[in-house]
């Protein structure tokens, strides 16, 4: 039966010990909080978004592996990347962790190999306890694009 | 006591309760958030079922014969707790809906007539959220200034600085009897001593206190005592509120509704005498009615038995902490009652409870409602191991062992 220490065993280590997506910009356009006040999870965001690209973009802060995890993967694939393609990015990631039905979006433009990344915490909604701490950066960053 | 008894003694007490025996992933429940809320032994549960089976009716309210029997079993859990708690009058003892429900009566009904713009009020920072932000909104309101008593990181009480915050304008302190993240015993009774001699009343937050020590009002001396009935092996859904009857005397409004009013006309309404006064709409009367049972419950186990079973638990599981790697434990070691709180390095607190839940293990992370606390050890997050007289050794064994398993499996 899978059981959540599957999950530690096909993330935490691809992702959440990844140093390179974790820091500080010491230039930035946007800084956005993910705060989960039930676990302590704290992260920010900060984006240096110029003529609508995210030319640079880290995550800083504590959390739990899944919620690290998570920010980390995202970073990696919205980073160089334009705004539209980074919401298209947000909305394919929030349909396949959540569920959410798509408003016909074409997900055809997003990179098959960062489209099965995301996949990687597909078994995260088995653990609806936990399903916050995946989407806690991605849910700060879709306020970009309200 | 023997070592044959003393498990017999837990084993019979484990027997008691249903919850013990569910079981998930196989294995058996293993319980040890009891901070949050206590599971309910079969004599309260029986009680719950026999209110609704049998008598289940209002009070107050008509004068058949079932209805009456729910009022005098209603009366009586108040006769208990007034025994249980060692009260001078049955008058001081309200039923209201939690500990947070207790909080908000006391600074809407008490403190907001009570306290005048320039007062303060001492409030250990070591509070539960619901005993910090009913002051905060009140002080806004009335212009009264916060003072708020930083803990040294040892969580023990330092009552001569406690003595340096105090002046002419000092109208309340508010203190919990125990720290739901440190579970050091307060010294509530200098408190109220300190506190009276500068003619300040006491308000004590009992939630972490009553099912784990003797709690006596009168040697206390508390103006104000409260806690939750849920946290003491009886149901959800009420609280308890000592108030001193010279305190209780001077409060002229309370919440109200039916049940509470003795006439009604447009113009004039007369309320009921004390208790009932505060008491309004219809009660938690099963709940109420099983905190009997829940008192009787812990008194035939005897309170003194539970101090000593649950600190043999503290002790014993700080133990086997203290030779783990990279673990701090929060407060001084030496004081705790049924409370200890920890992080690890390396492994964030809502990590090990997901996988200590695969091991059947419950235990509370995150900053537990009490930030202000959390943030004087500079971290957001702990565990939290909290526990009740059901608990025993081999709990604490399968905790420690799960513990290690975690580690080795993520390399920590």
């Amino acid at each position: 039966m899978f059981n959540i220490f599957n999950i530690y065993n096909n993330l935490i280590y691809e992702y959440c010990n990844n140093s390179k997506n974790f820091g500080k910009l010491l230039i930035y356009t946007h800084l956005l909080h993910a705060n989960n006040p039930l676990c302590g999870d704290n992260i920010k965001i900060y984006l240096n978004i110029i003529n609508n690209k995210i030319e640079d973009i880290k995550f800083f802060g504590d959390g739990c592996a899944i919620s690290k995890a998570s920010s980390s993967l995202m970073v990696e694939l919205l980073h160089n990347k334009d705004l539209f393609y980074s919401n298209v990015m947000v909305k394919y990631f929030f349909s396949k962790i959540c569920c959410y039905k798509n408003d016909n979006t074409d997900f055809s433009i997003l990179e098959t190999n960062s489209k099965k990344k995301i996949l990687l915490f597909d078994n995260v909604k088995k653990f609806p306890m936990r399903v916050k701490c995946v989407t806690l950066s991605w849910n700060a960053i879709s306020s970009l694009f309200k | 006591m023997e070592i044959i008894k003393y498990v017999n003694k837990i084993n019979k007490i484990r027997s008691d309760f249903f919850f013990l025996k569910n079981k998930i992933y196989n294995n058996n429940f293993i319980y040890l958030d009891n901070a949050s809320t206590t599971q309910k032994p079969l004599q309260v549960l029986n009680s719950v079922n026999a209110f609704y089976k049998s008598y289940c009716s209002n009070i107050n309210r008509s004068s058949y014969y079932i209805s009456e029997l729910s009022y005098k079993k209603f009366e009586l859990s108040r006769k208990r707790v007034k025994f249980f708690l060692n009260a001078n009058y049955i008058e001081e003892i309200l039923f209201t809906n939690g500990a947070t429900d207790s909080i908000n009566i006391i600074s809407n009904y008490f403190a907001r007539e009570f306290l005048k713009e320039g007062d303060n009020i001492i409030i250990s920072s070591f509070e539960h959220h619901s005993n910090i932000s009913p002051w905060q909104i009140l002080a806004k309101e009335k212009k009264v200034f916060l003072r708020f008593i930083n803990f040294n990181i040892s969580g023990i009480f330092d009552l001569n600085i406690f003595k340096k915050c105090f002046d002419k304008k000092t109208k309340l302190v508010i203190i919990s009897h125990i720290s739901n993240v440190i579970g050091i015993e307060n010294p509530v009774e200098e408190i109220c001593k300190i506190s009276h001699t500068n003619n300040s009343l006491v308000i004590i937050d009992g939630s972490q206190a009553v099912s784990h020590c003797l709690v006596d009002v009168k040697k206390i001396d508390a103006d104000f005592y409260f806690f939750s009935s849920h946290k003491m092996y009886s149901s959800m859904g009420v609280g308890i509120l000592y108030i001193k009857i010279k305190i209780l005397e001077q409060i002229k409004n309370f919440k109200t509704g039916g049940g509470n009013i003795s006439s009604l006309l447009f113009n004039k309404i007369t309320y009921k005498v004390f208790p009932f006064k505060y008491e309004a709409g219809t009660q938690n009367i099963s709940s109420v009615i099983s905190i009997y049972n829940a008192i009787d419950y812990i008194l035939n186990i005897g309170i003194d038995f539970i101090d000593y079973h649950e600190k043999k638990m503290v002790d014993y599981l700080i133990s086997k902490l203290i030779n783990e790697l990279d673990i701090k434990i929060l407060g001084n070691i030496n004081n705790k009652k049924s409370i200890v709180t920890f992080i690890i390095n390396n492994i964030h607190p809502h990590d090990l409870c997901s996988l200590f839940d695969r091991e059947s293990i419950m235990v509370r992370t995150g900053f537990l409602c009490a930030q202000p606390t959390i943030n004087r050890y500079n971290i957001s997050s702990v565990v939290r191991v909290s526990f009740g007289v059901y608990n025993n050794f081999d709990e604490i064994d399968i905790l420690v062992y799960s513990l290690k398993k975690i580690r080795k499996y993520l390399y920590v």
